[in-house]
């Protein structure tokens, strides 16, 4: 065995540019394998631990177009469909008894971006109409004014409570406590504003890019729920926002709370489903991993053409070695010393092959992470699969020329010139 | 008695027609013997050497090698046979050109499975034997033919083999060199060595206390092929005055 080494490292090292070449395509097939697993592996951690920090633990449950799964309901437009209730009070307190749930509360919610003025300046933003405890269920932090309180609801006065993102591009350096901005037809004045928790520095993923990008355009304009009716012109609860003790519980609880809200649904075309940050993020996950298995089948083929190139050279190398296992055989060597020195070499070929592979792979790994912000994990199980996948390889298509070799006919083999 | 060959036929398939390289074989060789078998090129030498060098078998016929019937054995055992009982001196030496002298003489002890300490040992005491003792590290590309000849030998009686089994082993070498080399066979055998040498060469075959002549595939003593060779002559001589 470590004289079937000896042997292959001679041989290799007196062709070192064929070895090289033969080498390349194996390099090139675990390097890409690697590159694509540190990246994907980067990204779904790093998906993982924002999940983990987001401090997001609510579900929004909503009625959806049962025909087209992104399509939400537009109250403002159409009011409630026929076949869908607005939300009881009795149906939310049956919610906020199911496991796992901490509270509940029910909303409405404009589908699209009203518009919005002040002292001539227009923008848009997406308007809820909330209960007093919607603030409770919410990881929202308050950066001046004041949230809802009882006044608000009895008197029915057009407050709001606005994200400091719209605060800042509707009055820049000014005070937006106080303002009156006109929503739709009707004034509404500012007793609040509010920022999220979250604070994303870097783009580290494409989910925080993803959440990034929907926070900066996503203006929200709060509003109590019994002054929407004067904004949205009548007063129906059709969402729940649901507060969870625990984010493994996501899906289950979501289904628990649709489950409660689709008992009085008659509507053919809508019903109720829940959407969280977790629930994007492990469709966004499942997106992912199906991309990494393409983009490994397709670096698969070129660890396939690298074991055809390496089968090649092998058999190149058995017909010019063939005088020496002549003479090996002529001198005693059995079949199986044969095949073990060929198969030796094939397999200290390919896995020279994947070692460095799997070093370009690290380095590019790295080098992409550092040029394009994405996070690279090395991860350990992947590399010793490659570098074990790339013995195979060798064993696999070292067999073929190896098996040739031990057959030879020393006497043909002597005579071989 | 270490070869028994009797009644032995090769044919070769040519075609679709069998060629007889080789037609009644018999031969003997004891211990510590010294042929030489003659022949001018096609006469069927290298098929006869390659059936004692157990490298081929034969049609028909009974080869028996130190008592071994070489016939009924498998592709494994003919493999030990060749390691431990033959060692093969070729005309063109055969070393690996990437090794070194010591590493050629040690390829037959490592088949044997010999240890590595052991194997240096005797692969040392082998090119010593030889007269190569200083230039064991040395690549075959920077030794002279005689010294290559020299190793292969070194090489063939580093497994203590029942015979010594020489192709032309002088075909490749100058005279001061080729006679080295029989020096070296004489003392080989002088020590218990059974040496059988395959050679076209007269002078070469003299050196050996016994020579056979192989002629058409048949083996015949030095006098009855004097006889043939002195007919054909005269044939020739015939032919050509007429």
């Amino acid at each position: 065995m470590i004289e079937n080494l000896r042997l292959s490292i001679n041989g290799i090292r007196s062709h070192r540019m064929r070895a090289a070449l033969t080498m390349l395509g194996i390099v090139i097939g675990i390097a890409s394998i690697i590159v694509i697993v540190s990246i994907i592996t980067g990204t779904s951690e790093q998906l993982k631990s924002s999940m983990i920090n987001s401090g997001d633990d609510t579900i929004n449950v909503m009625l959806y177009d049962k025909s087209n799964p992104w399509n939400t309901l537009d109250p403002i437009e159409i009011g409630l469909p026929t076949g869908i209730e607005p939300i009881s009070e009795e149906t939310v307190e049956r919610i906020k008894n199911l496991d796992g749930v901490i509270g509940a509360t029910a909303i409405t919610k404009s589908d699209y971006a009203v518009g919005l003025s002040y002292n001539g300046k227009r923008d848009s933003a997406t308007v809820l109409g909330v209960k007093k405890d919607y603030f409770a269920l919410k990881n929202y932090v308050l950066s001046s004014g004041r949230y809802f309180i009882d006044r608000d609801y009895e008197d029915g006065h057009n407050v709001a409570v606005i994200t400091s993102t719209l605060a800042s591009s509707m009055f820049e350096n000014e005070s937006a406590l106080g303002k009156t901005i006109t929503l739709g037809t009707e004034m509404y004045t500012i007793v609040g504003v509010y920022s999220e928790v979250r604070d994303y520095d870097s783009i580290n993923s494409l989910m925080d890019y993803q959440l990034k990008i929907g926070m900066d355009s996503q203006s929200y304009v709060i509003v109590p729920s019994t002054s929407w009716v004067n904004f949205g012109g009548y007063e129906a609860f059709q969402s729940v926002v649901v507060k969870i003790a625990s984010p493994d519980d996501t899906v289950t609880v979501g289904q628990g709370v649709a489950d409660i809200l689709n008992e009085n649904v008659t509507s053919n075309t809508y019903e109720y489903r829940s959407s969280s940050l977790q629930e994007d993020a492990e469709s966004l996950e499942s997106i992912t991993q199906i991309i990494s298995i393409l983009l490994i089948g397709i670096a698969s083929i070129s660890l396939l053409v690298g074991g055809i190139g390496v089968m090649n050279i092998m058999l190149v190398s058995v017909t010019e070695r063939t005088k020496e296992i002549g003479l090996k055989k002529a001198l005693g060597a059995k079949r199986r010393v044969i095949l073990g020195q060929f198969l030796t070499e094939s397999i200290v070929l390919t896995s020279m092959g994947g070692v460095v592979g799997v070093l370009l792979g690290i380095g590019i790994s790295y080098l992409v992470s550092l040029l394009l912000g994405m996070p690279a994990a090395i991860s350990v199980p992947a590399v010793a699969i490659a570098v074990g996948f790339s013995m195979c390889v060798g064993i696999i298509f070292g067999i073929t020329p190896s098996i040739k070799a031990a057959n030879l006919n020393p006497i043909d083999a002597l005579r071989y010139e | 008695m270490i070869l028994s060959l009797k009644g032995i036929y090769k044919n070769y398939l040519t075609g679709s027609v069998e060629v007889p390289a080789l037609k009644n074989i018999n031969l003997e060789v004891e211990e510590g013997d010294y042929l030489a078998i003659m022949g001018p090129s096609g006469s069927g030498k290298s098929t006869l050497m390659n059936i004692i060098g157990c490298l081929d078998k034969p049609t028909s016929g009974e080869y028996l090698f130190d008592g071994i019937n070489i016939g009924e054995q498998k592709d494994t055992s003919l493999s030990e046979i060749r390691n431990k009982g033959i060692g093969f001196v070729f005309q063109n030496f055969n070393l690996l050109p990437r090794e070194s002298a010591l590493e050629n003489v040690e390829l037959p002890l490592l088949y044997a499975k010999v240890k590595k300490k052991q194997r240096r040992e005797i692969a040392m005491n082998a090119l010593e034997k030889v007269g190569l003792g200083a230039r064991m590290d040395f690549l075959p590309t920077q030794l002279s033919g005689g010294q290559k000849q020299r190793v292969a030998i070194a090489r063939a009686i580093a497994n203590r083999p029942k015979i010594l089994l020489a192709d032309e082993p002088t075909g490749a070498l100058d005279s001061k060199s080729g006679d080295q080399v029989m020096e070296l066979f004489s003392e080989l055998n002088r020590e218990g060595m059974t040496i059988v040498m395959i050679t076209h060469e007269k002078a070469i075959a003299d050196c050996a206390q016994k020579t056979v002549v192989i002629y058409d595939g048949e083996l015949k003593t030095m006098e009855e092929f004097e006889q043939i060779q002195n007919a054909r002559r005269h044939g020739f001589g015939g032919e050509h005055n007429a």
